[in-house]
């Protein structure tokens, strides 16, 4: 589909709270 | 209005005079014409457009303030966490013999003692508990399952001690999976165990190469029937450690395990990572130690690669979100099986990293571990900032002998980051944030 002129598509809100912070060991992460 | 500094544009696959704005901070994903993007940075958008660009923090008010809240975001984290994770070595000791263990310096029959769980639960339960966090362990070895009655010693008084004060608590193990049978989850599973992480190194051919028995013998088929016997009852995080000659043949296990009745549906999140070099010693350019750099191309097209072939096949995998090094967070711990305390597992290889013991306390360690080596001009304009916070202390450390850098991910991000956008949108972004919370 193409995207008209002037058009704006939201296609991920993304995360709700950019405090939200991970931290990342071995491979696996958790949440902080 | 101006546009972020943590955000990428890409091409919109398939339709030119279109672009991807993504937002490393927020995670948001828009496609907007050339048109709105030039209105965009021209601050021309009409208000509608404004107000959703502004609310997927695409668009912010004051970059300075943008800028400042990201340097600012690991210290904010501490000073409001309500949680403790400690990472518990049990022992160094192993019923595999993985000729790649990155603990091959100094595994042994080393377990920790009586005297030394029970410092751990005094602490446990004085420190943490009685200041109302929350707590979670990782039991961690070499290989913690031999070293049950040990994981009974801790995790019981310091569950009760959860209960009493009403503070969560919760235990999970990185095992490599021999001894995790159904009777042994059952046990463990009323004290607190909710996951394991575990390792299958590819096919049964290369897995059993790689991660043989002491005796030589093959591992894999008696993980895979041990997942399949307690998927069930906790979650099962699937790792494997590739190498440039083999990835290609991973996608194969995954394939297995789904013949095995292993679906997506059964097991938590499954991805898959380079090996390392041995922890300990400085391998400078070594390139045939394991590998220090995710900018190598070998690893910049092995995993999106890999990625892709674990979506497609519906398993859940990691996605691009804010994550700092272990060694940033003050109430993350590993103790070691002696009682000597480090901020990463990886790190008990420098035992001039440790940063005290049960006994005596945590020393101050911000000199020695280079905390906030990212807050530096490069990093904090960089659009992956919030993907990496300066990456792998121990990636650094193994390259220069200190933690004297960041270990810089912009040349791997360059690579994937827009593949791997493209895959959560094919795949409908059935990857899911790396862990638990």
């Amino acid at each position: 589909m193409e995207t008209k002129d002037n058009e704006l598509v939201i296609l991920e809100e993304g995360r709700d709270d950019t405090e939200e912070l991970y931290t990342c060991c071995g491979g696996s992460t958790a949440r902080q | 209005m101006h546009l972020s500094r943590y955000l990428k544009i890409y091409p919109a696959p398939d339709q030119s005079g279109s672009y991807l704005l993504y937002s490393t901070r927020k995670g948001s994903l828009v496609r907007l014409s050339e048109a709105l993007l030039s209105a965009a940075r021209a601050g021309t958008l009409n208000e509608r457009d404004r107000a959703a660009l502004r609310r997927m923090e695409i668009l912010v008010e004051d970059p300075a303030a943008e800028r400042e809240a990201m340097e600012s975001l690991v210290r904010r984290t501490n000073s409001r966490s309500t949680r403790f994770k400690a990472t518990v070595v049990l022992n160094l000791d192993c019923n595999l013999a993985c000729p790649y263990c990155y603990e091959g310096y100094y595994r042994g029959k080393k377990y920790l003692s009586r005297s030394v769980a029970r410092q751990i639960v005094d602490y446990v339960i004085g420190e943490q508990i009685g200041r109302g966090r929350d707590v979670k362990i990782g039991f961690y070895g070499g290989e913690p399952l031999l070293s049950i009655p040990m994981i009974r010693e801790i995790a019981g008084p310091i569950q009760e001690a959860a209960r009493e004060r009403g503070v969560a608590f919760s235990f999970g193990l990185t095992t490599n999976a021999t001894l995790l049978t159904r009777p042994v989850v059952e046990e463990l599973r009323p004290l607190g165990l909710t996951e394991a992480i575990v390792t299958l190194d590819g096919t049964r051919e290369i897995h059993d190469r790689q991660r043989p028995f002491l005796s030589g013998k093959g591992s894999f088929d008696l993980i895979v029937a041990n997942i399949k016997e307690v998927c069930d009852l906790i979650t099962i995080q699937l790792g494997g450690n590739f190498s440039r000659e083999e990835y290609r043949e991973f996608p194969l296990l995954l394939d297995h395990l789904l013949g095995e009745g292993i679906t997506p549906d059964r097991i938590g999140l499954v991805q898959f990572a380079p090996v390392t070099p041995k922890s300990g010693k400085t391998v400078g350019a070594d390139a045939h130690a394991g590998c220090t750099s995710g900018s190598e191309p070998w690893v910049t097209e092995a995993a999106p690669y890999l990625r892709e072939e674990t979506m497609k096949r519906g398993f859940t995998t990691y996605q691009p979100t804010m994550a700092a090094c272990i060694i940033e967070f003050q109430n993350d711990l590993v103790i070691n099986y002696d009682g000597s305390l480090f901020k990463c597992p990886a790190l008990i290889g420098w035992p001039e990293l440790s940063i005290g013991t049960l006994a005596d306390g945590i020393s101050d360690y911000s000199k020695s571990h280079n905390l906030d080596v990212w807050k530096k001009e490069e990093c904090l304009d960089c659009a992956y900032l919030p993907i990496c916070f300066g990456g792998c202390r121990l990636l650094t450390l193994l390259k220069n002998g200190a933690i004297d850098e960041v270990d810089c991910r912009k040349g791997y991000y360059d690579e994937t980051l827009e593949k791997i956008i493209l895959q959560d949108l094919r795949y409908g972004g059935n990857g899911k944030r790396k862990g638990t919370t």
